[in-house]
């Protein structure tokens, strides 16, 4: 009904330009309105080895610790549903190598047990069939956040009431991964996020030492 | 909110309740008193819906399930993140709910038979719920474009809605109290 011709592709130029993904949908209404109010989430966005990069399954603003300040533009492009490739790299950026992971972790965050249970057999077996070695599968404690406020709105302090907000844990941890294979199995895994379901990404990357790092002569010799 | 359960905490009744009790016998005409004895503890008067004389009134599902199943028999109205540990957003998040429901209410004039679900995926916004067939289809689809466009205006983020409809008002009706 209502289409969209082109999809709005949301590039992060910045320092160490990687390869972004836009959060397309599959079906209509395809495009992605950038502004600073609403920063797109951007599935394969490169921060340092360690960080962690938060992404909401919900509206929530995308939170990358270790990119504070970047532009954003948007150029519009025309893209097609069956699309697969989904990794788009900017023109101006040489082809680079692609780099090695040695543990991709994935925090997922749930108010709910059971759609965290689905969502894990949804993800392991993609992981199956794709090839991409799951090494391991956590759900650590759950965290509850308890308020005990008062009842009525005047008086009767003995009365009160209490709420709880529990959160549920998911981890998995993907081994020996390029990044390539990791962008895509992300951006597959994130769209299929159900909504009211959070994911956070820690990437461990395996470097080359720089050249001016050697061992001393002596334990050489 | 989405997450919460609801607890009634225990409050220390045994007392007020022998008070109230030996009162009632001891001194006769106690109730036309105006004596204020009643456990307060006691009440809850939230997602409730008083009984008629004829079982008239027509309740949803939804109705019908008080705030305490909320997650056992009921699920929430407002799906996303923002309640999770280290959620963020959460007051605009509610705020933009409170808009999307008046909005959407107020456009669909008295159309609504349930209450409108709002889900939130990524940086997209998607509005469902059961809606009477009592317009033409032309002015449904221009009623959803409408929506969502002007909505996707208002919060910065695609919006869809996901609308089903239904011929009969009936057909929503769980049970007549």
């Amino acid at each position: 009904m209502w289409r969209r011709a082109g999809a709005g592709l949301a590039v992060l130029s910045g320092r160490g330009a990687g390869s972004e993904v836009c959060a397309r949908v599959p079906g209509a209404a395809t495009w992605i309105r950038a502004t600073p109010a609403a920063l797109p989430l951007c599935p394969g966005v490169h921060s340092s080895p360690t960080a962690g990069v938060m992404l909401r399954g919900c509206g929530g603003l995308a939170h990358t610790s270790a990119m504070p300040d970047r532009l954003l533009h948007t150029t519009s492009c025309s893209t097609t549903d069956s699309d697969a490739s989904v990794a788009v790299v900017e023109a101006e950026v040489e082809d680079e190598l692609d780099r090695l992971y040695s543990q991709v972790e994935v925090e997922c965050r749930g108010h709910e047990p059971a759609v965290l249970r689905s969502y894990q057999k949804f993800v392991s077996t993609a992981a199956a069939h794709l090839d991409v070695p799951l090494e391991k599968i956590e759900w650590p404690k759950k965290h509850i956040q308890r308020w005990t406020l008062l009842k009525s709105i005047h008086i009767h302090k003995k009365h009160r009431v209490q709420y709880e907000a529990r959160t549920h844990f998911l981890v998995m941890r993907f081994v020996r991964l390029t990044s390539s294979t990791a962008d895509t199995f992300l951006e597959y895994i994130q769209r299929n996020l159900p909504e009211g379901v959070a994911m956070k990404v820690t990437k461990h990357e395996i470097q080359k030492l720089p050249e001016h790092v050697k061992p001393s002569v002596e334990v050489v010799a | 909110m989405a997450g919460l359960s609801y607890l009634l905490f225990k409050s220390k009744r045994p007392q007020l309740n022998l008070w109230h009790n030996t009162v009632q016998w001891m001194i006769p005409g106690a109730e036309l008193r105006g004596l204020h004895t009643t456990a307060i503890a006691s009440k809850a008067q939230a997602g409730r819906y008083r009984v008629t004389r004829d079982r008239s009134r027509p309740l949803t599902y939804e109705m019908a399930n008080q705030p305490f199943k909320i997650a056992h028999r009921k699920s929430w109205n407002s799906w996303n993140t923002t309640s999770l540990f280290e959620g963020m957003r959460e007051p605009e998040t509610v705020v933009e709910d409170i808009f999307i429901r008046k909005f959407m209410t107020g456009t669909w004039h008295n159309l609504f038979l349930s209450e409108v679900i709002i889900k939130r995926q990524h940086n997209m916004v998607r509005i469902a719920g059961i809606i009477h067939q009592r317009i033409t289809a032309q002015k449904m689809y221009f009623l959803i474009g409408y929506c969502e466009e002007l909505l996707s205006y208002w919060l910065k983020c695609p919006v869809k809605l996901e609308l089903q409809t239904v011929t009969d008002k009936e057909d929503v009706i769980y049970k007549y109290i």
